[in-house]
């Protein structure tokens, strides 16, 4: 399955009044999100998405660019495909400001067809919406907020995770490479598949964890590869590994955090690495 | 192009039907606006990739290549923005078989990047791609000839390179007015300048004077330069160049900083006109406003890593200290001289790296310094000369590349030529025996045997002379060798361009026969006076009672010590037109 990673590259720009005492700084920072959609289909959804997300916006802030990223889904792996970037200019708000950027929006994503859920943090925050050391928006504000939601949500956008709604299994026991389940998961698993264990210890109480591929499989017990453990008391469980798309079904606003903003993506000449070859 | 807090330097995997394969890139800092790719690629980079799942390898950045960090500068020839190739070949990668050879890449990046995929001129970009080191070899070859005023041999170069409707004018002038050559095509030119017959010494008159870049409305240069660039000028309007075609302006030395201001007036004439500059040695030509033109012109200026000429007149930096430990306020003048663009260094081993200068420290300009209160000369500046310039280029380019061909190549070198070609006129025809080249890294061979045969030249009246020229090595070491004439009426002289205190001679020079010369060479303990010529000529006339003469030379030399190296021999031909 193919998927793309939209990625909204985002920029601020300080505005002190007194340069005796400080002079301006520009940060960026970057927020992603997935689609199953191909360009054609996503951009205009897209271009909304990137408005609302504006709205949200400080006005020495902005986004400045785009990036999307195709990956096909293999299993429990990510074929990384071809990449595309450009430039974009879509301001914040004059009305908002802010100081120091590091201000941050917590949501909580779940998705429409599976257990699974994850969490969105968008940066740059003005900090008109901060009161009392929490999250308090004004009514505006507040719509704006829900406004970003809706243009998230029913239109295909999405994130990709460990697929939660695999059936899980109690291992019972495991010999160098043979794992003896309770059952095979009623979800299924084949040969090929990679299975994940979950808090697993071995007899001396070392935990065993990774994902493993299925090598053969007869009756509830399965062979894997490189899997050199003993484990002679029930312990953990084991769910198939498998990668999947889970598109938005609600999001909503849990509170506010704190994430700075890193260094920006233009004009800045680059850290010199530690490692430096 | 991707966004990117920090380049870097890594491998990608780029071709569909090798996926094993890697090649070697790096990022740097693009243009403000400059465009991005219309469409997905893999040449992005992985820092991109989503960190909570394995990756498996694809196309695209190498997962597992370690990245080394990069400053980010650009090439000192910037690409242009231009997509090469069709989008199925970004989107799926490409195929091996199109893999890009060394003849296709330009100091390390694609060839078709710096020019349009499908050139409207072909012919305008093969004579001014002047990021192409064979290209570079050919105008220093030129430039080498335009001093020894070869106009013959520029003139059939520049019809090897672009065919016959090449129209060529030489214009041989007294000091110090350069040599100029101008190549007029049908759709644009080519101006060679050379250097004058002193180059170093004029390339360093506005860092003699003392003075601050004087104003000609434009910008500020040094007058005389400016008043000779109007000359070049006149040429090309005499010769019929076309003032709105194509021009590409290529100098030496002086002819670097009157090239400079050629074109930033050429520029100021027509801003649409495509001008293009390549440069050796230049000195720094103007101030501020004169590079503000020259950075809105392509082109490249090579300097030699020891070449300190192009690093004058100094910085402000440097200048502080000297002006402040010497009490003259006045060499301040010195501070608004500014660099060319596009600097590009040339290590010993023709390596370039660009955006850095020549390196002149304080005590070295103190020292300049002193020469210039004590009006002397200034000490000779050896990689200054055009000769180590286009012996760097040809170690950076072994091989010829686009757009000189093998046998265009060959002539260069002097390949083609292996007997001396007289018959075309007055001039000197240098035999480079390429024993070893001067300053090389390795030993020369023990002995050296050359057999010259002089042609008999009928066609002439006069005299014919024969030119054995050596290069000095260091200090300290010498040659012996011998010299066998066959021929009659034969006289042989000295010539050195070392001092008489640096050089000791043994046998007589009063030789007037066919019996062997041996001489005797030693040099004195001046610290660094290596790669100077000396060596002797031989002279004949050409006719004795009707019949036309000839003579053979055979030269044996040993070198005295085993250390002794930076030699080479070099054998020539002149024929004095009675």
């Amino acid at each position: 399955m193919d998927v793309t990673r939209l990625t909204n590259i985002m920029q601020v720009t300080t505005t002190p009044t007194d340069l005796a005492r400080a002079r301006q700084h520009t940060g960026g920072w970057s927020e992603s999100f997935w689609t199953s959609l191909n360009p054609s289909a996503y951009n205009p959804l897209w271009l909304i998405q990137q408005n609302k997300r504006a709205n949200l916006l400080p006005g020495s802030a902005a986004i400045v660019g785009f990036r999307t990223q195709i990956y096909t889904i293999s299993g429990n792996k990510l074929l990384p495909g071809g990449a595309s970037s450009g430039r974009q200019g879509l301001p914040g708000q004059p009305s908002l400001g802010t100081d120091l950027p590091q201000v941050a929006l917590m949501f909580n994503c779940a998705s429409v067809t599976s257990p699974n859920n994850t969490r969105m943090i968008l940066r740059g925050m003005p900090d008109t919406i901060m009161s009392g050391g929490e999250y308090q928006p004004t009514p505006t504000f507040a719509g704006l907020v829900t406004q970003f939601q809706n243009s998230m949500i029913g239109m295909n956008f999405g994130f990709v995770g460990r697929d939660l709604a695999q059936a899980s299994v109690r291992v019972l026991k495991i010999v160098v490479n043979v794992i003896s389940l309770e059952q095979i998961p009623a979800t299924g698993l084949n040969v090929g598949d990679f299975i994940r264990l979950h808090r697993v210890y071995d007899d001396d109480f070392n935990p065993v964890k990774g994902a493993f591929v299925v090598t053969a499989i007869a009756g509830a017990n399965i062979t894997v590869q490189g899997l050199n453990a003993s484990v002679s008391e029930p312990s953990g469980t084991l769910r198939r590994d498998v990668l999947s798309y889970f598109p938005y079904g609600a999001i909503q606003a849990v509170r506010a955090v704190v994430k700075k903003v890193g260094r920006p993506f233009e004009q800045y000449r680059g850290r010199r690495s530690k490692t430096r070859a | 192009m991707d966004w990117l807090r920090s380049c870097y330097e890594s491998e990608w995997h780029l071709f569909a039907d090798s996926p094993a394969t890697k090649t070697g890139g790096r990022y740097y800092i693009s243009p403000p606006k400059n465009p991005f790719v219309g469409t997905t690629h893999f040449y992005a980079s992985r820092r991109w990739h989503e960190t909570n799942y394995t990756k498996i390898q694809s196309l695209g950045e190498d997962l597992e290549s370690q990245q080394a960090w990069f400053n980010g500068e650009p090439p000192a020839v910037k690409p242009n923005a231009i997509q090469v190739g069709s989008n199925t070949c970004f989107n799926f990668g490409d195929a091996i078989a199109n893999a890009l050879g060394d003849d296709d890449m330009r100091e390390g990046f694609i060839g078709a990047c710096f020019t349009p995929a499908v050139p409207l001129d072909p012919l305008w970009e093969m004579a001014s791609t002047y990021d192409s080191c064979a290209l570079q070899f050919f105008y220093a070859t030129l430039l080498k000839w335009a001093g020894d005023g070869l106009h013959e041999r520029m003139t059939t170069a520049f019809h090897m390179l672009l065919g016959d409707a090449a129209q060529t004018f030489f214009v041989v002038t007294l000091p110090p007015r350069p040599n100029v050559m101008i190549c007029k095509m049908p759709t644009f030119s080519v101006v060679v300048v050379d250097g004058t017959p002193n180059p170093q010494t004029l390339a360093m008159q506005a860092f003699a004077s003392i003075i601050r870049p004087q104003n000609v409305g434009l910008y500020g240069t040094y007058a005389p330069w400016y008043a000779l660039s109007s000359f070049v000028n006149d040429l090309c309007n005499t010769v019929g160049v076309n003032a709105n075609a194509p021009v590409f302006l290529v100098g030496y030395s002086m002819g670097g900083a009157m090239i400079d201001n050629v074109a930033a007036r050429w520029y100021n004439a027509n801003p649409q006109r495509k001008i293009r500059t390549l440069t050796f040695g230049a000195p720094k030509p103007g101030n501020s406003r004169l590079i503000q033109f020259l950075k809105k012109l392509p082109g490249i200026s090579i300097a030699n890593e020891q070449d300190i000429v192009c690093s004058l007149p100094p910085t402000l930096n440097l200048i502080f200290p000297v002006a402040t430990a010497l009490l003259m306020p006045s060499l301040y003048a010195w501070a608004e001289w500014e660099q060319e663009p596009n600097r590009a260094r040339q290590a010993n081993n023709g390596v370039l790296t660009f955006n850095v200068n020549p390196i002149i420290d304080t005590p070295l300009l103190t020292h300049l310094v002193t020469q210039i209160i004590g009006v002397q000369p200034f000490d000779p500046v050896l990689p200054h000369r055009i000769k180590e310039y286009r012996r760097r280029i040809e170690v950076r380019c072994p091989q010829t590349q686009w757009p000189i061909s093998q046998v265009l190549w060959d002539y260069l070198h002097g390949a083609d030529n292996p007997d001396i070609d007289v018959g075309v006129g007055v001039g000197v025809e240098v035999l480079d025996l390429n024993l070893c080249p001067c300053c090389a890294t390795e030993p020369s061979p023990e002995t050296f045997d050359v057999i010259l045969d002089v042609p008999e030249v009928p066609e002439l009246d006069g005299q014919i002379m024969t030119m054995i020229q050596f290069i000095s090595g260091p200090a300290g070491c010498g040659w012996i060798g011998m010299i066998i004439v066959e021929g009659e009426e034969l006289t042989l002289e000295f010539f050195s361009e070392l001092v008489d205190e640096e050089v000791l001679f043994g046998g007589s020079l009063g030789f007037t026969g066919s019996e062997p010369f041996m001489f005797n060479a030693g040099f004195g303990e001046a610290d660094d006076f290596s790669c100077l010529p000396w060596g002797f000529v031989v002279s004949a006339p050409l006719f004795d009672g009707g019949d036309p003469l000839g003579f053979d030379i055979t030269v044996r030399t040993l070198p005295l010590l085993d250390e002794f190296f930076n030699v080479g021999v070099a054998l020539g031909v002149e024929v004095v037109d009675g």
